[in-house]
């Protein structure tokens, strides 16, 4: 499994969910995390500073998740960045979108500390199986 | 980790109420411009975090109610729905709703709202098994409108040749920006900091404390003045307290400003309270609000936003819009206007400028 020490970014629109996942998170031993108010600002974090992980929300002004994660893979900086997207509910068209784009993993929302860490887990071993 | 948690509700608390907030205007402004994609987007998104953050917070009734406005909202977005005047009513109902569950969840009461009413609605406006019927607006209650009317000001007569089957058709050239002016607002949200208010309360507290120090300090050098004019250190000692004294009123009128809001927070209720009495009587009603951008300290803020705006009687006079409206334009439509307008606040000594604007100021609101 990841190293707890690794550094994650927080994506959202709604500071509240922020410091739910930062929670979620903490929960599962991961405390180094900054966060990101939308993918513009992720963007800028990300090309600033190494981050060893994301997770984004979808719908955010600005920039949105997608788009976010599109410019990650085309930046041969951040290309291999594990990036994890949260949505609200199973939405069919937006995954397969998101799939293409390359996202690692998605989770949907409400979730919990378990199935965030059964997600992580799967990039894991994609990462390194792969 | 309850602690947090606690903290995570309390602050879930503050947002929501600010979206919540936010959203009335942003309704009324889409009932006006209703082909607005950008302020759709921003109205789905709203009540789509809103679910997201209530669902891992086990705010079941708050998921349930957003969700179903999602989807009309989500059929808006999508161009599958046309916003009209009915649709608006049920979603405006539907925001009302949150507040109160918000309400609830502030006071931990454990209170639950029946949402069937609210939710079949919603529902059938999804399913598009609304009838044509219901999309009518309410009858006009246009004879016995004229004294009622006057709750919120604004008149009632002289609307007979404008029929109330289109309100909002027309856009309105103050209002017409809103898109661009909410994006700004987002550039200057970002570099505001929330700080408790006890914290500046007690900057302010030993603001005094300096004041009261500086004005004896003042005293006591006016007396070695009259005393030792002619010593070297005198003169010194004058110029540095006159020095102390204005950097003293400097920080004095700073701290002041940090408790100043713009009255805007209050005038923003208008819109929604003015479109529902218009509908409500199926009138076509102009709400122009001149000087939101006012600053007054919090306390005067809070007094006013406590009081009803229903109860509130704004300061405001009717004026048929015929006439040259504050832009210098001639309003073409026939209709009333109702104006509100705050004081034009020009410098930290609340020197007052008046504007020729033809809003008509009222003598009261002067003072």
């Amino acid at each position: 499994m990841f190293d707890t020490n690794m550094k994650i970014l927080v994506v959202d629109d709604f500071s509240t969910m922020r410091k739910i996942v930062r929670n979620v998170l903490k929960q599962l031993g991961y405390s180094n995390i900054e966060e990101a108010e939308d993918g513009a600002q992720a963007y800028s974090k990300l090309k600033d500073s190494t981050f060893h992980f994301v997770v984004s929300d979808w719908n955010m002004p600005n920039m949105d998740g997608l788009e976010m994660l599109k410019k990650i893979r085309s930046d041969p900086e951040l290309k291999d960045l594990p990036v994890l997207m949260v949505t609200a509910e199973a939405e069919k068209d937006k995954v397969i979108a998101a799939i293409k784009a390359g996202v690692n993993n998605y989770i949907v929302k409400p979730f919990t500390a378990e199935t965030l860490k059964q997600k992580m887990e799967q990039i894991y071993e994609r990462l390194n199986n792969g | 980790m309850p602690d947090e948690m606690e903290e995570i509700i309390q602050d879930f608390i503050i947002e929501t109420q600010e979206i919540l907030d936010g959203l009335d205007e942003k309704f009324v402004d889409l009932e006006k411009d209703r082909s607005n994609q950008d302020l759709l987007n921003e109205i789905f998104r709203s009540i789509h975090t809103l679910k997201g953050a209530s669902g891992f917070l086990g705010f079941n009734q708050m998921v349930e109610l957003t969700h179903t406005t999602e989807n009309v909202l989500k059929k808006l977005k999508d161009g599958l729905l046309e916003v009209t005047p009915y649709i608006m009513d049920v979603i405006l109902e539907a925001v009302d709703l949150m507040k109160l569950l918000l309400v609830h969840i502030k006071e931990k009461d454990g209170k639950e709202e029946d949402l069937s009413g609210i939710v079949s609605k919603l529902q059938a406006i999804e399913n598009g098994t609304v009838t044509e019927n219901t999309e009518e607006p309410p009858p006009s209650r246009a004879e016995e409108a004229p004294d009622k009317v006057r709750a919120g000001e604004a008149s009632a007569d002289s609307l007979d040749e404008d029929p109330p089957d289109q309100p909002g058709a027309e856009k309105v050239e103050e209002q017409a920006p809103s898109v661009q002016s909410g994006e700004k607002e987002k550039i200057h949200v970002e570099q505001t900091l929330r700080v408790d208010i006890e914290r500046l309360d007690n900057v302010l507290n030993l603001v005094g404390e300096l004041v009261l120090a500086r004005n004896r300090l003042m005293k006591i050098t006016s007396n070695i003045e009259a005393r030792h004019p002619e010593a070297p250190e005198t003169s010194m000692l004058t110029e540095t307290t006159a020095f102390l004294s204005l950097i003293t009123t400097d920080l004095q009128l700073a701290v002041m400003k940090t408790r100043m809001q713009p009255v805007k927070k209050v005038f923003n209720k208008f819109p929604r309270m003015v479109r529902d009495l218009a509908r409500s009587r199926g009138k076509k009603v102009e709400l122009i609000i001149n000087g939101e951008e006012t600053e007054v300290d919090k306390s005067v803020i809070e007094n006013i936003a406590a009081r009803s705006p229903r109860e509130e009687r704004p300061r405001s006079r009717h004026r048929n819009t015929g006439r040259a409206g504050e832009s210098g334009k001639a309003f073409p439509w026939n209709r009333k206007a109702l104006c509100i307008t705050g004081r034009q606040q020009h410098s930290d000594r609340n020197r007052r400028r008046r504007e020729g604007n033809g809003c008509g100021h009222h003598p009261a609101e002067s003072r």
